[in-house]
Formats: structure tokens, sequence, C-alpha cells
């Protein structure tokens, strides 16, 4: 049985706190009386993961066994989750090759030719060969690679097909290989409570003629939290249209959980609570610091970039949609969830160099804001960890720093959408058509790797419900353009943070410091 | 009056059909209503009667469509009135024709208007000799012997004047050729004659025999009958004859100082009108080069294609690429209009005075409104530069710019270039028969045909070009003055009234380019607008990069890696050959090259090809390229890229344009053979291609723009209106400088943005 999350109270000779700050760190002494939550220690992985996927498959959830949904000649898909998770990505094998192999195993078993992989980005990037063969292996790699082992691709009108439309209107694409498919196995990775479940089919392999439904400014306002799906809006269009799906479409889904043993050895420190620390820790820690902060960004991203995660596998379940989810939700759940006793007037968070969207990659200044507000802020079930009207402080230099390969519509969405407001629902009406239909990033999207040209529309979505509830957004460390044009402020330190806070929560607020990563939740009460 | 100088009066004209004739007989039968009788000596030809081609030829001519007009249904009975067409021909004895008519032109004729010659330049000697010289000798022989002993004109030509420079006057010629030689015109006319005999008995030498023998049955090969062989000996034998005659005809023209077998026998019968013309009053009349006119029958009204007019043509076309002649010598041009009246004149002026002595007078321009070569070249180009003619694409051709380089330099260049291509058309034909062989062959074919007009046109024009003489046309003027105001408005010829540039842009050249049978050289074109199109090359014009690195890139890919440096070491080896073959011709190295791709798997070569471009192109891509492309897109441009790349590597690009047009592999068993499925996608194909994809989508080239990088891409930057000639090659730079072109450099970091002027 692994630690629980918990909380502490700083005293006035409590340690300094570190914080992640993207590439990089921040220590600090936090003022006396801040609480500090810190994750739950990983919990205990499973012991043969290949044996519990051998169960999940022979006793799913709510639908025969996968051997007895096989027949020859029938047409199999197996679609899976890309890049953008897990985070960091895990030594190999990922849970996808296991699950997957064991899938396929069944399938020649019962004498099924007709095979197809695809990679469920939906509007993401496109995997490259190297991450695919890390998530899958080689073996998978060499059978079906690239004639039956691909990327989805959200442009390619003949590859997509309308299956139906929900009662509120919410027409419902997906892929046409899926779609004519006797069976789609789904194989998630769940390190999230927002992933997985009907999210997976209608944003992994579905267009943005479906996809605009449920991810828009309006929704997203509406989602609280996106980490809660039963309160999420968003969780409510997707599931409206799960049921469409499911009328229509015979959907096996796995999904797999993680433990949060998240950084190898060297990065220790980073799991481990300060007043644990001892002076080899420290000494670590401080040279890590103190290194990243000397070297270009560039190098220290590269350093940070290459962290493969000791991630295992703790639950794995299989069968129909939505027994499948609950039940994974539970797992994820005593992975993640901290109980903690009310919100706080100020929040302070440290922002980790990885999010779902720069794997490989940079984060650039809406990718930050993505992460605070958008991931960050909804880590919570319940109510909120910070309270309406209230402050979030989060060390990030934010650096006017654009992927134009991975990300190329990200800096004109800053450039000139930016510019002239940070509405996500005047943003979404004034510009969205421009960028969806624009036939570079479309060529960009489908031929490399790049983000659809829609993507940082939804990103900065992402933080609309934070945008609303939130009385100010403060950048330790923050680059003065950036943070400014996004309509933050920032300051130099978490102490001028806290000093510039006041005027927004008043005088000696109450403050919380949630001490990530790893990732956990809050369940505030 | 000059309507009642031809009161009663009865002429003659042979040549009636021809380009002068035709407007002379308009204009005698609109403007002099009191002439008796006019006679055409018509030939019939070879599907038509006599009759029928005056009826059907000249009749339908457009220069009787304002006649008609003017006398409605009185025009059939106005023709029947005064005209009687008899068919004969002047090179027959009695010109061909019955007693009967021969008596009665002996007892109507008042003046016999001669003006039917061979206005060949490069006739062969006999039939020069009998139109020109025979033809007007046997003429004037009958009409010596008529009742009226009627005027004879005989309208000859400046030209006859030869080589020799200074001022013409208007005068009978003495006794001396153009450089002074001694002639007795009667004896040149019997040796020429003996130079016919002598030239077809060396034809029949046995060994020239034998050479006709072996070439025909090398071209008839096995399948050759013995009577097929022999028709084809006789054929190359007459062919031989004949480019024999040509050639000594010139000789011997040259040798007394004319340019040419047609001045030297048109001066010859002028000698011999002058000997055997007895008791007839003689008018020399000599027109310098007549083009379309200025007012009558109607401004511009031409027929046929005049002397200057295959030059001018030539030149809009781009064939004629230089000039072989002085830019300040005199083109002496006259509107056939202005001949027409001062013939009518001359001749109302004979049947009055009745000359005892020969009357010449020459119609020229040269001496009182003088137009020269540069006045000409510039208001010619100006007007082409405004309407360019079009090829069968609809695409402008760029007119060339003339530097006057000098006769002798210019036929150097040409005959030069013909030796070069004799030798490279020697060389390809002992090559083994491929791709490349027939690749050079059109090509030294096309080029072999340009230069081989240029030389013609520079042989036969050349000394019309840098003439150093004057026509003087004192006597013509004089012949004007002394018209009643009334005839001088009602017959025009004061040559110094004529505007030149006026006449040449507003009249002639419209005229000559709107030509019927011209209509796909139309000068604009008045269809449907197009769409404006905006055409991108790949390779090193989007993209840094060519087919050989991407295909490494791609084969590296492919490999194992363990096997990639000893790949690559082996590759490298084969560049230079490449290299080598790909400036001999970009056609011939597309198809050696894509053999590598022999055995890949289409899919799998897909795949790479999207791969390569996050992993090699992007990386290459130049982004003023993109962002030019882009403003297209937005202007709402048709975006099309043609390009000799693979259509895999190129498929990327689909979604970022509208349309594109590259090579393909042909597939069998599943696996690329390694040839190309269909022509490949460069040079002058490249333009096709474009021209036919223009016709098929509505393109409007004229209005497109084109970029691309290398001399290989020039047929296709001719074939639209915008080319840009983008980080270009060497010569691609000349060629753009050369026609003024924009330039882009996408290579450098600051290059000029698609806003800066423009696309």
């Amino acid at each position: 049985m692994s630690r629980p999350g918990f909380t502490t109270i700083l005293e006035k000779d409590s340690p300094p706190m570190m914080f992640n700050a993207g590439d990089g760190f921040h220590y600090e002494k936090l003022p006396e009386g801040t609480r500090v939550i810190y994750p739950p220690g990983p919990v205990d992985a499973l012991a043969d993961p290949n044996v519990a996927i051998e169960r999940a498959l022979l006793e799913p959830m709510g639908m025969e066994p996968l051997h007895e949904l096989l027949r020859p000649g029938m047409k199999l898909t197996i679609v899976f989750d890309d890049v953008s998770c897990p985070l960091p990505p895990m030594r190999p094998p990922d849970n996808r090759q296991l699950v997957i192999e064991k899938v396929l195993e069944k399938a020649y078993a019962k004498g099924v030719e007709d095979i197809h992989l695809i990679a469920a980005l939906g509007l993401h990037r496109r995997m490259t060969e190297k991450e695919l063969r890390w998530a899958l292996g080689k073996k998978i790699m060499g059978s079906f690679y690239p004639d039956r082992l691909y990327n989805y691709d959200a442009e390619d009108e003949e590859g997509n097909t309308v299956i139906g439309e929900t009662d509120h209107g919410e027409q419902v694409r997906i892929s046409k290989r899926a779609a004519e498919s006797d069976l789609v196995v789904y194989v998630n990775i769940n390190l999230v409570a927002m992933n997985g479940g009907h999210k997976s089919v209608h944003t992994g392999i579905s267009p943005y003629s479906s996809i605009r439904h449920h991810h828009n400014a309006h929704t997203l306002r509406n989602t609280k939290s996106l980490m809660d799906p039963p309160n999420s809006a968003l969780h409510g269009s997707v599931n409206r249209m799960g049921e469409v799906l499911d009328a229509n479409l015979k959907v096996f889904h796995i999904e797999t959980t993680l433990n949060n043993a998240t950084f190898p050895g060297v990065f220790n420190f980073m799991a481990r609570p300060e007043h644990e620390w001892n002076s080899v820790t420290k000494a670590n820690f401080l040279a890590n610091h103190k290194a990243t902060s000397k070297m270009p960004r560039s190098a220290a991203r590269r350093i940070f970039q290459s962290i493969v995660a000791p991630h295992k596998m703790t639950s794995v379940q299989a069968g129909a949609t939505d027994p499948v989810h609950t039940e994974t939700l539970k797992h994820l759940h005593r992975q993640h969830l901290v109980h903690v006793e009310g919100q706080s007037d100020v929040l302070m968070l440290g922002v980790p160099y990885i999010g779902p969207y720069n794997v490989n990659s940079i984060m650039n200044p809406i990718l930050v804001h993505n992460m605070v507000l958008g991931y960050l802020f909804n880590l919570y079930k319940g109510k909120p960890l910070v309270r309406e009207g209230g402050v979030i402080i989060a060390t990030h230099p934010v650096p006017n720093e654009f992927d134009d390969v991975y990300h190329p519509s990200y800096r004109p969405f800053f450039e000139e959408v930016l510019s002239q407001t940070t509405d996500p629902h005047e943003a979404e009406k004034r510009f969205e058509e421009k960028y969806i239909y624009d036939p570079w990033y479309r060529t960009l999207y489908r031929n490399a790797h790049a983000y659809h040209g829609w993507h940082p529309f939804t990103t900065w979505q992402w933080g609309a419900h934070a945008l609303d509830h939130l009385g100010d957004v403060i950048f330790v460390g923050g680059d003065p353009y950036t943070t400014a044009r996004m309509g933050y402020k920032r300051a130099d330190t978490v102490a001028e943070a806290l000093q510039i806070a006041q005027d927004t929560v008043g005088p000696n607020p109450s403050k919380t410091y949630m001490h990530i990563p790893p990732l956990f939740m809050c369940e505030v009460s | 009056m000059l309507v009642e100088a031809y009161r009663g009066k009865t002429v003659l004209l042979t040549g009636g059909t021809g380009f002068l004739g035709t407007a002379l007989v308009e204009k005698m039968l609109r403007s002099l209503p009191e002439l008796q009788r006019l006679y055409l000596l018509v030939r019939p030809s070879r599907d038509k009667g006599a009759k029928e081609r005056f009826e059907k030829d000249m009749l339908g001519s457009p220069a009787f469509s304002r006649l008609r007009e003017e006398l409605g249904d009185g025009f059939e009975e106005r023709v029947a009135e005064k005209v009687r067409v008899l068919e004969g021909d002047v090179h027959t004895d009695s010109l061909g024709l019955g007693a009967e008519d021969l008596a009665e032109l002996s007892r109507e004729v008042d003046a016999v208007i001669h003006s039917a010659a061979s206005v060949v330049f490069d006739a062969p000697l006999d039939a020069a000799v009998d139109s020109n010289v025979r033809g007007t000798l046997g003429l004037l022989a009958l009409a010596g012997t008529w009742e009226k002993a009627p005027l004879f004109v005989h309208v000859s030509t400046t030209y006859v004047a030869g080589t020799k420079p200074g001022l013409i006057p208007e005068e009978i010629p003495g006794e001396h050729s153009p450089n002074g030689t001694r002639l007795d015109p009667k004896g040149e006319v019997a040796l020429l004659g003996g130079v016919v005999r002598e030239v077809e008995e060396a034809s029949r030498e046995r060994g020239l025999a034998r050479q006709f023998g072996t070439e025909a049955r090398r071209e008839l090969g096995m399948v050759g009958e013995e009577t097929e062989v022999a028709e084809r000996v006789e054929q190359l034998r007459r062919a031989w004859v004949r480019e024999r005659l040509v050639e000594r005809g010139n000789e011997r023209a040259r040798e007394l100082g004319w340019q040419d077998v047609y001045t030297f026998t048109k001066s010859l019968a002028e000698r011999r009108v002058l000997e055997e013309r007895g008791d007839l009053p003689l008018i020399i009349l000599r027109p310098a080069i007549i083009e379309s006119s200025v007012a009558e029958p109607h401004p511009g009204w031409i027929q046929g294609s005049r002397m200057a007019d295959p030059i001018i043509m030539a030149f809009a076309r781009g064939i004629l690429r230089e000039f072989p002649g002085d830019p300040e010598s005199i083109v002496d041009f006259v509107p056939v209009d202005h001949v027409v009246n001062a013939l009518i004149s001359a001749v109302a002026r004979g049947l009055s005075v009745r000359p005892a002595e020969p009357e010449v007078y020459q119609v020229a321009s040269g001496q009182r409104n003088p137009i020269r070569y540069r006045e000409f070249y510039e208001y010619v180009r100006e007007f082409f530069l405004a309407n360019p003619l079009r090829d069968s694409g609809g695409r402008p051709i760029p007119v060339p710019e003339w530097s006057f380089p000098g006769h002798r330099r210019v036929e150097g260049k040409l005959k030069a270039e013909l030796v070069a291509l004799n030798i490279a058309g020697k060389l390809t034909a002992r090559m083994p028969g491929g791709h490349l062989k027939t690749d050079l062959r059109g090509r030294a074919a096309r080029a072999e045909k340009r230069a081989r007009m240029s030389l013609y046109f520079s042989r036969i024009y050349g000394t019309y070009g840098s003439m150093e003489s004057i026509f003087s046309s004192a006597r013509v003027y004089e012949l004007y003055r002394s018209l009643p105001e009334e005839d001088r408005s009602v017959f025009p010829f004061d040559i110094a009234q004529v505007d030149w540039k006026a006449w040449l842009q507003q009249t002639h050249l419209p005229a000559i380019t709107h030509k019927p049978g011209r209509k796909k050289r139309r000068v604009v074109s008045k269809e449907r607008p197009g769409e404006v199109a905006a055409i991108f090359d790949v390779d090193g014009t989007l993209v840094a990069s060519n087919v050989v690195s991407h295909y490494a890139w791609l084969k590296m890919r492919d490999l194992p890696a363990a096997l990639r440096p000893a790949w690559a070491a082996s590759f490298v080896l084969r560049v230079p050959l490449y290299w080598a073959l790909d400036k001999v011709s970009r056609t011939h190295f597309n198809r050696v090259f894509y053999k590598n791709y022999k055995g890949w798997k289409p899919a799998r070569a897909r795949a790479l090809g999207k791969e390569s471009f996050s992993g090699y192109v992007l990386k290459r891509l130049y982004p003023e390229a993109l962002a030019t492309l882009r403003a297209h897109k937005e202007a709402g441009h048709r975006v099309v890229l043609l390009s000799g790349a693979l259509d895999f590597v190129i498929a990327p690009f689909e979604d970022l344009v509208d349309d594109v047009l590259t090579a393909r592999l042909e597939e069998e068993n599943g696996v690329y053979t390694g040839e190309l499925s269909g022509a490949p996608i460069a040079g002058e194909a490249r333009a096709r291609m474009l021209a036919s994809f223009a016709r098929r989508r509505n393109l409007d080239l004229s209005r497109s723009y084109a970029y691309a990088d290398s001399i290989s891409d020039l047929p296709m930057l001719e074939a639209v209106g915008n080319p840009v000639a983008v980080n270009p090659d060497g010569r691609l730079a000349k060629a753009a400088r050369e026609r003024g072109w924009r330039i882009r450099d996408w290579r450098k970091k600051d290059a000029p943005g698609p806003l800066d002027g423009g696309f």
C-alpha cells in the first residue's frame, strides 16, 4: 500500500519549496501558514500485467469475451491513444503494446485477417514512426506499418463518415474504417480522469465537424470540471454521441491506468516532500536547478524531454465503454485523489515541462496557459481548490517560443488573435474559421507532424472556465511580453506575486501550494 | 480629268488576279465609269477555270466589298458591262487564245498593262526567265501586231537597280548591269538558257544518277518496287536540278550586281522590252515594296503575304531573333492604292500623249518620305509588345529585341549554328536508340528549323535590308502635281502624306495579323475570361531540393541503419553522372534516374514520401515561396504545382494547392517498374502539359503567374503573362533579364515578400 497524499502547513523554519518552472525550477521559501498539498505515492503496480490483460479480455464488463467477438473474415480495427499520453512517455513496453499484442494474438487465433491499427490522434499531430515504434514495439510495427498501421486523418474527406446525430442535433462523424468495421477495439491509457470513455472515439477518430460540438468555448465554460465527468458539459455531449455510436458500432473498450511513478531516480526530488530531503537530495536538486538555469533553454528542454517514466500499469479493464470507464475512474481516483479541507484565496502551482501537446516539443505561451488554467486548475473534484475570484500564482518563464513544425498555427494565434481578444468566445467567433480551413495548416496536419490549425482555439478554450472563475493569474519569472499579451501579471518571486495578489484577494489571503508533479486531484470539501 | 481620259478606251490587263491587279481592277471599275472595257487575261488554275477564278477568287475578295455596297444590285451589271475574262496564259503562244478573241483584242485594245510576274526571290532560273522575260516578250510581240498599236505598260520593280548605291533615277536601264558589267540582254537570255540545259544534263550524269539510286533505295528500304524506286530517283533528280537552278540563277544575278534572280530577270525583261517594242509607246512602272493600302478599297486591304510580312511575322513569332540588315537603310514601302492610282494616271497620260520615248515611273517612298529599318523595327516591336501573338496554347509569344549586329555576323552565327547542329545530328544518329536520342533529335530539329528559317530570311531579304540606294520618284510626283485638284482627291498618290507609324500600327499590322487563315495567331483573344493561375515549380523553387537528394533521403530511410553508409558511398559516385545527364536533358535524366525506384512498393513510397515532407521538405521550404503561394491563394488564383518530381513526394502538397501535375511511375505486380508512365515533365513537355491543362480548365495564361528556377522551365515561364524566375540558374537568369522578367531570390533571408510590389 502506497503512502496517501497529505497536507502540511508551513512553519517558520520549514524548508524552501521547489517549484517546477517549465524547463527548469524555482526554489523559494514560502510564508508561514501556507498550506502545501503533496500527492499520494505510487500505488502498487499489477503483479503481472499480461495476466491481468488476459483476464480482462476473458471476463469483460457488459460485453462478451473478446474471443467470442472475433471470427474469420471480419473487419477488425484497433484504435489506440496517441502520443499525448502517458506523460512523460513510459519505459517500454508501453501499455498499448502489451494490450494490443494480446488482442492480436486472439485475433490471429480466430483467423481474423483484415486488421487495421489507427493512432487516435483526432486533431493532434501525427505520431512519428519512432513514436509509434516506442508505443507499440517492433513486432507490431513490422507486421502492420505503414499499410495497416497509420495515423488517423481528420481531414481526409473520404476517410470519415457520418454515422448519425444526437438528439441535440450533434453530428457524429468518425473514421470510415472504424465505422465499417465489425468490431472496434479501443485501447486507452488513462492518465487523468478527463480522458477515456466515450471521449476516446469522439475526439480520437473524429473530425472537426464532430469535435466542434463538444470542444467549443461555450461547452468548455460549462465544464466544471474537466476532470470530473459528471460535472462536465463536454462529457455530456460526448456521452450523447456515445449512445449514437453504441447503437451503430460494436466497440470493445480496453482502458488501462498507470501509477504516478513519473520520474527516474535522478529526478527523485520531484516526488519527495522537501522536509524529507536529505543532503544528497538537496544537492541533487540544487545542481539540477543551477544547471538548468545556466544552460540554454533548448539544451535544458532536451534533457527534460528525454525523461522516460518508470510508470507501471495499475489496472486494466475491458468491455462496454461505460462500465469500463466507471471502473477506470475508481482506479484513477485511488492514485490521484487527495482530500482537502476548504478552498484557498491563492493557489500556487509549479508548471511542469511537459503537457499532452508538447511531447518532444516546446510548451509555448498558449500551452502554458492551457497547462495552468486548463489542466492544473481543473485537477479537482467537487469545487476548485482556489475560490471564485481567487488568484493562481504559477511558476513558469512563459518564453516567447513556438515550435513552428508541431504548432504552426500557434504563433499566428498568439500574434493575431490574442493581440485583439483573449475572450475564447470572441476569438472563436472572429477568427476560428480562418484557422480551421487554412490549406497550409491542413497540409501540415495531414502530412507533417503538426497540430490542426484550429488546435490553439481549443487549448485556449480549455481555460474558459478558469478565466471566469479566477480573479487573477500571476506568472513567477514570466516573460513580460507573453504574459501581458495573454492578460496575465508577472512577478520575479512568489513573495512578490503574493504581494500583487493582495490587490485582488485582500490582505492576509489563505495560500495553498499544490505540489505537482506528479499530477494528482483534490477533492475539496 | 482622268475619267475623261479613259472615255471609250479599252485596256488589257495581265496579272489581274494578283495583289496589285485586283486593286487595279477594283479601282478602275469604281472610279473610271467611262472606261469602255477591261479585258482580263486569267490563267486557269489546277482546279478552276479562268471565269471561276475571276468570279469566286477575285470578285469574292474583300477588295470588292466596297464597290458591291456602293452599287448594290448594279454591281453584277457593272462587272458584266465592263469586264471580259479571257482564259489564257502569257507563257503560251498567242496567249493561248483563239483567233476570234485575238481579233477582238487587236481591234479593241488601247493599252496593255502587263502586271503578271513571278515574285519569287528564289525561283529556279528557268521558271524566272520563263515568266518574267519570255512571257513579257510574247505579249509584247502580240501587241505589236494589233490594229491600234496599243500603249504597252510594263510593271516592273524599283529593285531592278540591283545593288547599285545612291539615287536611282526614273530612267531606262543603260547598257550595263548594276555593278557596271556590260550586258547584252538578248545574249544574256540565251546564255541563261544554256545554263539551264547544262544543269539538266549534269543531273543525268552517271555518278549522280547512282547517288540518287542509292538514296532512293535507302529511303524505300526493302519494300521499294523497281518502279517506285525509279519514280523516286526521278523526283530526287528534279529536286537536285531545281536546287542547282536556284543556285545558278542567284549566282549569276549576284555576279552582275543584282540581289537575286527576281530582280535580275525583271531587269532583263525591261531591257528586252526596250529592244523589242518597235513602234509601241512604252511605259515602265516600277513600284518599290507594295504593302497594304492606306485608304482604298478599304484601309489595310492586303492580299497574300507581301515582301515584308513574312519577316514581320517571323519576328512576332520569335523566330527571327536578329535581323541581318542595316538599321539606317531605307525600307521602301508603298501602299497598294498609291501604286494603283499612279498607274492609272500614268496610263491616262500615255493614252493621250502616246510618248515616242519610253517613260519610266518609280512609285517609291525613299526619296520623299523615307522610313528606315530602325524606325520600322521600333514601330513593329511596339505594336507586338502591346499585342503579342499567341501560340496554339493561347500563350503570348515574347518579341525579340534586335541589335542589328550586321548582315555578316547574323549569317555567320546562323551558319555556325547549322554546322554545329549538323555535327550534333550526325553524332546522335550514331547513338543507340533511346529517349535521349529522341530528345536530342527533337531539340536539334526545332533549333535547326529556326536557324534555317532565319538563314533563309537572311539570304532572301538580307540584301534588301541593307540597300544603299534611294529611288527617285520625281516623275511620279510631277505626274501627281499635273493632276487637277479633283483627280488628286479621287486618285491620291502623294507618298509624302503617308504617316508610316500610323499606317503600320493602325492599318498594316492589324491587317496582317488578322488575316483570315491566321486565326490561330489572333492578336487578342476575346473569349470568356479564364481563371488566373499561379503555377509553381517545386524543386529549387518552393523547396531547396532536387530529385537526387530527395531520393537519397528516402532511400536512407528505407535501408537498415547498418547498410546506409555503404549505400551512401556508392550513391555519391553516381551523382556526377546524374549531374551531367541533367545538363544534357532534364527529360532524359528523369527517365534514367527514376529507374532507381524500380521494385519499390507504392504504399511504402507513399509513407516515405509523407515522412519526407516533415523530415526533409519542410526544413527546405523557402518561407517566401510559401508566403507567395498563400498570397495567390488568398487572391483567389488557382494554384498549380507543376513538377517533374514523382507523385508520392508531391502528394503532401495536395491540400495546399488546387492542382498537382507530376510525374508518375508505372506499377506492375504491386511494385514500381522504374519506368515513367507518360512523358517526363520537363522542358517543352512541361509547357505543353500546362497549355493543355489550361485549355481544359479554362485558365487565362496571359494573366497567370509562373515561378520556376531552371532553364528547363523556360518554355513553361514563357507560356504565361507574368513569369517570375526564382533562384534562377545562370542560363535562366540571363534569359529572364533579356525578357525583362522579374527575378526573385527566395534563398536569401530578407527576400522581398509577396506584398512588395504585387506578386
